[in-house]
């Protein structure tokens, strides 16, 4: 797969993840936690642009570091990938 | 499009984690009982003692545990942590043992000496804790109301005793970690689980595949600000609360 450094939801999370102050570790068990199944290296790959994951993957580890961040009563949200926009992303019924 | 996952995720992390958890069932001693247990081995292995200590210094020689034999012990102890000087901060940085024979006339740490001078101690001496790489990470020290109390022999006896406590506090450590992580590991298990009854609940509701319902829940909390886990809850109880 092509490295994809233009996107900005890993750009945004990269941004902010220092804020967390999450390991590596902490950050995939919360990811885990939530349905998540990509593993530890892979989560640590995607997090240096060497890895891409499935936007559902990616929504996932998003979705753990904005709950850090609720829990932190921190005001910051990674974004998630556009197919969660209003309009998009479900199935039809 | 149907996804959904077979088979057990992530078994290798899994197993990584059940090794480290089963190592604690052997013996439950804590971190902080090893560390009681060094103190009175250390006071009763030199006569001249009137007190024993251990403290255990992270990379910044900032102090994250303690033990202590007697009060004294602990008050001598303190003024070298808040002056950043003393026997003990010394044998840490250098990772080498530090023998001080008459306190009050020793001048490598000033401030410390003159701020115990009131206290009924004399001669000190502590051997750093060293880890497998050779890197300190605390140190056991013992204090006498004598002078000159302290020789190569009781040097000798400490270092020796200062070895099998750093084997005992490093054991001990790493299984309070395997505890902790068991702990996380089944708070997640838990979420993981009521995360996915109530994704199984959206997608007979909405008749969306496993992804759609993922989506709809990762909206919901961004919605209401709520984590997977709570919105999860509510979707679980409001679906019992029908059937009752």
């Amino acid at each position: 797969m092509p490295r994809d450094d233009e996107d900005p939801q890993l750009r945004e999370l990269q941004r902010v993840l220092p804020l967390a102050k999450l390991t590596v570790g902490e950050l995939w068990l919360k990811y885990f936690a939530l349905g998540g199944s990509a593993g530890r290296f892979e989560i640590e790959a995607y997090l240096s642009s060497a890895h891409l994951l499935p936007p559902l993957e990616r929504d996932l580890v998003a979705q753990a570091v904005n709950e850090h961040f609720m829990d932190l009563s921190v005001d910051v949200r990674v974004p998630y990938s556009s197919s969660l926009e209003p309009g998009e992303g479900e199935s039809p019924k | 499009m149907v996804r959904i996952q077979t088979g057990l995720p992530l078994a290798e992390e899994l197993v990584a984690v059940a090794a480290s958890a089963s190592g604690m069932l052997l013996t439950h001693v804590t971190v902080a009982e090893t560390l009681k247990l060094i103190t009175s081995a250390a006071k009763l292995s030199l006569p001249a003692a009137i007190g024993a200590g251990v403290t255990l210094l992270d990379a910044n020689a900032h102090k994250t545990s303690t033990a202590f034999s007697d009060a004294v012990v602990e008050r001598v102890d303190l003024a070298q942590y808040k002056l950043e000087q003393g026997p003990c901060l010394s044998a840490w940085a250098t990772a080498e043992t530090v023998v001080v024979n008459d306190i009050a006339q020793d001048t490598r740490w000033p401030l410390w000496s003159r701020a115990v001078s009131s206290l009924a101690v004399a001669a000190s001496i502590s051997a750093p804790l060293l880890s497998t790489g050779g890197e300190a990470f605390g140190a056991v020290k013992v204090y006498s109301n004598r002078t000159g109390s302290f020789d190569d022999r009781s040097r000798q006896i400490l270092e020796l005793l200062a070895a099998q406590a750093a084997v005992l506090i490093l054991n001990a450590q790493t299984r309070e970690n395997a505890e902790r992580l068991s702990d996380d590991l089944q708070h997640a298990l838990r979420t993981r689980d009521l995360i996915g009854m109530a994704k199984g609940l959206i997608m007979a509701r909405h008749g969306v595949d496993e992804e759609g319902a993922i989506r709809h829940l990762i909206k919901e909390s961004a919605n209401s600000h709520l984590p997977l886990r709570t919105v999860s809850l509510g979707i679980i109880e409001a679906a019992a609360a029908q059937r009752s």
